[in-house]
């Protein structure tokens, strides 16, 4: 039967980092000799491979498959698998075609329907590559970047100076008309044309000069000149946005536009009806390992043959204890309450735990009574034979004394009193403790800190 | 080893162009004339619960949410979307305009330390849209999902100091939609005035986009226009012709329908009725402002904003004024935005210096690109020989801090070459 006080108590681990994060988040670092949380840890990929056969692909050949698989497919309305579905019309003539056994969406809705599997998924591929919008678009794409790479050529540039006549260092520089335009843009010019253009104001003859408010007048009058040239016109996108708007008066089929989800996930055509949604290649999931931010030994490193095992695996969980609370503890103001603690050990070596400490807002807790040093010892088959004692059997023997210890287990007591009421609705009990891990000879004392998140 | 040394080797190397919209996070490859994804985030932090969308400078978020924000963000697009190894790629990331400072302090800090990429560019967003049209004027209009925004940009160079904007977005349609509801429920309906304000953003938004659009206040076709074989046979289908008489007739013919939606609420099935007078009306508190809040509607904006260019500024930028966004892609928005900037210039004594301008403005609006135009303009430059030179490194981040970068990302080496 669940306990449905189960949620209310919560073990976190501190990181160094300030984070706090359950046992399963944690990895172990042998070479640091410390224990890290998610933030201080860097995913790799390793290997790629298709979710429904299991086919590994390296790295390199994931470009050239765009990281999608070329046998499977996913139902465009639903996008659960397509399986294949054959229907004899003769007894030499048979049809195949792709099924969701979801939704029940054919590819016969779009019209593909063949006599061989392998033509089916050939016509898939070859209409996905050869749709017009993909296809102007990338040569849009090429278009541009060939225009932009010719004008970044460096060499270009370099010729352009060539002889120290044409460079802008022997020339004056001319006065840029507009604030907006960069200082450094050169043009070499003669003197007279710029006694031309700023003759006026320039002149020594107070009669041909002409203020600044009549330059700005000019200026006006040039401005509508050049827009007066240029021609109305209105493009094909103004008459396309009006027909599509009266498209919209009447009465719309709900049953075949699609979400905005969806229709975002189908780009760069971003359909609105589920005619025009097409089967899509299943993408490929990826195998990660794990690194040490700090010194970048790895950390987690999976198998690359076709199974779950790990080929490294320093986990947190394997070299930390697991801490529980035997009982949920009902706290009273000024009122002894008793709390059992339990540390159980997962590994295949005995933990010893030192220097053992509770700690809470100081006013509320007091001596610690609970003992500070000792083993937890590693998990054997012969516990199955002696099986485990009941609560009660535990909390007996614990009456006497504040340690107990069954098989890989050790069960302790304290009492904690709150002298104030808490306003929150929850109390954080921290634990801090050292553990000794063995490395072939040597032993390494680690210091941990653990919360016991225990809410109202 | 120099720069160009190293260009040689990551020639071959992968390179990633994403845009952190105030809703979606477009992620792709270089070269790739589309983003491959559109992420969508939870808009509420699960931690210390805070509203963290919609993005904008105004919302002061604590920094936790900032770093799980862009925690939760980047491996989301590098290791379950994109699947790419970090250690060796180069991320160009397209700079928004009006981004919050932590927000990208936090994405450098995140890119150098945790995923330890090489080499990082910001490249401004209104440079990146003007690119696939092959210019280096232009006035753009951004219609996002909080605000819009309209700055333009002169030789390459956006100019901040006429930057405009107004908090209309597609959340003040949604909004509009709900209150219009309400007020339109009929009394025998099973659905009530709590029901309808607990529906979810997400529900409306879908709406939105499968059935409003914008009515112009005159509804013709011009009849001088050439029209392609393509849009004569839909003409032909809706049996509306070229001369503006007798359309004008039959644009009262084709009366617009109430549609029935089904739609779940608190785990049963109702029918909302959405009727045909409300369908136009949705979204023209885009044009009208709201008065309660005295946000500006997006034509007073860019009107002004026209009106503060200089003068030499102002004659290229109007020759190409660009429509970006996602809420630019609802069908009527050019159309009406042209005839009220008309209307406006004509009427409204307030831009009498700017009237000559009415009928000559050129706009640019692709459809199908509205959402991700900057996107592509990244790509582009994703693509170019010499993007690592251009880009910031590693070792400089590692030793000077946040000293090596600039709020305002600076952009003037590629418009000198452009």
């Amino acid at each position: 039967m669940l306990n449905p006080e189960a949620n209310k108590v919560n073990i976190l681990y501190e990181c160094n980092c300030g984070e706090k994060v359950g046992v399963e988040d944690t990895y172990y670092c042998k070479s640091c000799g410390k224990f890290y949380c998610n933030n201080c840890t860097f995913e790799e990929i390793i290997q790629y491979y298709c979710p429904v056969s299991f086919d590994t692909f390296g790295l390199s050949e994931i470009n050239q498959i765009q990281g999608k698989s070329q046998k499977h497919f996913e139902c465009p309305r639903c996008s659960s698998q397509l399986s294949p579905m054959v229907e004899n019309q003769n007894e030499t003539i048979s049809s195949y075609s792709l099924k969701c056994n979801y939704c029940n969406w054919t590819t016969k809705e779009i019209g593909i329907e063949t006599e061989n599997i392998k033509s089916l998924i050939n016509i898939i591929i070859q209409n996905e590559k050869e749709q017009k919008i993909t296809v102007e678009n990338q040569k849009q794409m090429k278009q541009l970047i060939n225009y932009y790479n010719k004008k970044i050529n460096p060499t270009k540039n370099l010729f352009k100076y060539s002889s120290p006549r044409n460079s802008p260092l022997n020339s004056p520089l001319k006065m840029v008309s507009s604030p907006y335009k960069p200082s450094y843009l050169y043009q070499p010019i003669s003197n007279q044309s710029l006694s031309t253009q700023f003759s006026s104001v320039l002149s020594n003859n107070p009669k041909e000069r002409v203020t600044v408010s009549e330059l700005e007048n000019e200026l006006e009058k040039r401005e509508k000149e050049v827009i007066i040239r240029s021609k109305n016109v209105d493009k094909d996108s103004i008459i396309d946005d009006e027909i599509e708007k009266k498209e919209l008066f009447g009465n719309i089929d709900l049953n075949e536009s699609i979400n905005l989800e969806r229709k975002l996930q189908e780009i760069p055509n971003q359909p609105k009806n589920e005619k025009d949604l097409f089967p899509k290649r299943i993408k490929l999931k990826s195998k990660k390992g794990r690194l040490c931010l700090s010194c970048g030994h790895p950390l987690i490193k999976p198998d690359l043959q076709q199974n779950v095992r790990f080929k490294i695996q320093n986990f947190g969980l394997l070299e930390l204890p697991k801490i529980t609370l035997l009982n949920y503890p009902i706290f009273k103001t000024k009122e002894k309450t008793e709390v059992f603690i339990v540390f159980t050990n997962l590994s295949s070596t005995p933990i010893q735990i030192n220097s053992l400490k509770f700690s809470l807002e100081s006013s509320l807790l007091e001596n610690q009574n609970s003992p500070t040093n000792f083993i937890v010892q590693k998990f054997q088959e012969s516990f199955f034979q002696s099986g485990s004692p009941s609560k009660q059997t535990i909390i007996e023997d614990l009456k006497s004394s504040n340690i107990a210890i069954y098989n890989n287990k050790v069960y302790i007591k304290e009492f904690i009193t709150l002298q104030e009421e808490i306003k929150e609705k929850f109390l954080n009990l921290r634990l801090e403790f050292n553990i000794e891990l063995e490395e072939g000879e040597n032993k390494k004392e680690i210091k941990l800190k653990a919360i016991i998140h225990i809410q109202k | 080893m120099t720069d160009r040394l190293k260009l040689g080797l990551l020639s071959e190397k992968t390179i990633i162009v994403i845009e952190f919209g105030s809703y979606f996070i477009k992620c792709g490859f270089a070269g790739d004339s589309s983003p491959r994804y559109f992420i969508k985030l939870n808009s509420i932090n699960p931690e210390t619960k805070e509203k963290l969308f919609p993005l904008k400078k105004t919302n002061q978020i604590t920094e936790q949410s900032w770093i799980h924000l862009v925690n939760k963000g980047l491996n989301l697009v590098f290791l379950k979307y994109l699947q790419v190894n970090t250690k060796d790629i180069v991320v160009i990331i397209c700079d928004d305009v009006l981004c919050p400072t932590p927000l990208k302090k936090e994405i450098i800090k995140q890119l150098f330390e945790k995923y330890q990429v090489p080499f990082v560019l910001f490249a401004p967003n209104p440079f990146l849209t003007l690119i696939p049209y092959k210019k280096k004027d232009g006035l753009i209009i951004d219609c996002g999902r909080s605000e819009t925004r309209i700055i333009p940009v002169y030789e390459g160079v956006p100019l901040y100091s006429n930057l405009y904007y107004t908090e209309l977005g597609m959340i003040d349609i949604i909004q509009n939609l709900r209150e219009l509801l309400i007020l339109n429920l009929e009394e025998k309906s099973q659905i009530t005035k709590e029901m309808i304000q607990e529906i979810d953003d997400e529900t409306l938004e879908d709406i939105i986009s499968k059935i409003v659009f914008i009515r112009g206040k005159y509804e013709k076709i011009n009849p001088n226009q050439k029209i392609n074989k393509k849009q004569n046979e839909l003409i032909k289908k809706l049996q509306i012709e070229k001369k503006p008489k007798e359309n004008q007739k039959e644009m009262k013919k084709l009366e617009i329908e109430d549609i029935k939606i089904p739609i779940r609420i608190k785990e049963k099935n109702y029918n909302l009725i959405i009727k045909g007078k409300i369908r136009g009306k949705i979204s023209d508190i885009l044009f009208e402002g709201k008065e309660e809040n005295e946000f500006e509607s997006i034509i007073d904006i860019f009107i002004e904003c026209l009106k503060s260019c200089n003068c030499d500024v102002r004659a290229s930028v109007s020759q190409n004024i660009i429509l970006c966004g996602g809420t630019s892609m609802i069908p009527g928005f050019l159309s009406r935005l042209r005839e009220e900037v008309d209307f406006k210039l004509d009427n409204d004594e307030y831009f009498k210096d700017v009237q000559f301008l009415k009928g000559k403005l050129h706009f640019n609006h692709n459809k199908k690109n509205a959402n991700y135009i900057s996107w592509i303009g990244g790509s582009v430059i994703g693509s170019l020989n010499d993007i690592v030179d251009r880009s910031l490194k590693r070792e400089v981040y590692l030793e000077k801090g946040s000293k090596s970068f600039q709020d305002w990302s600076n952009f003037f080496g590629y418009i000198q070459d452009f």
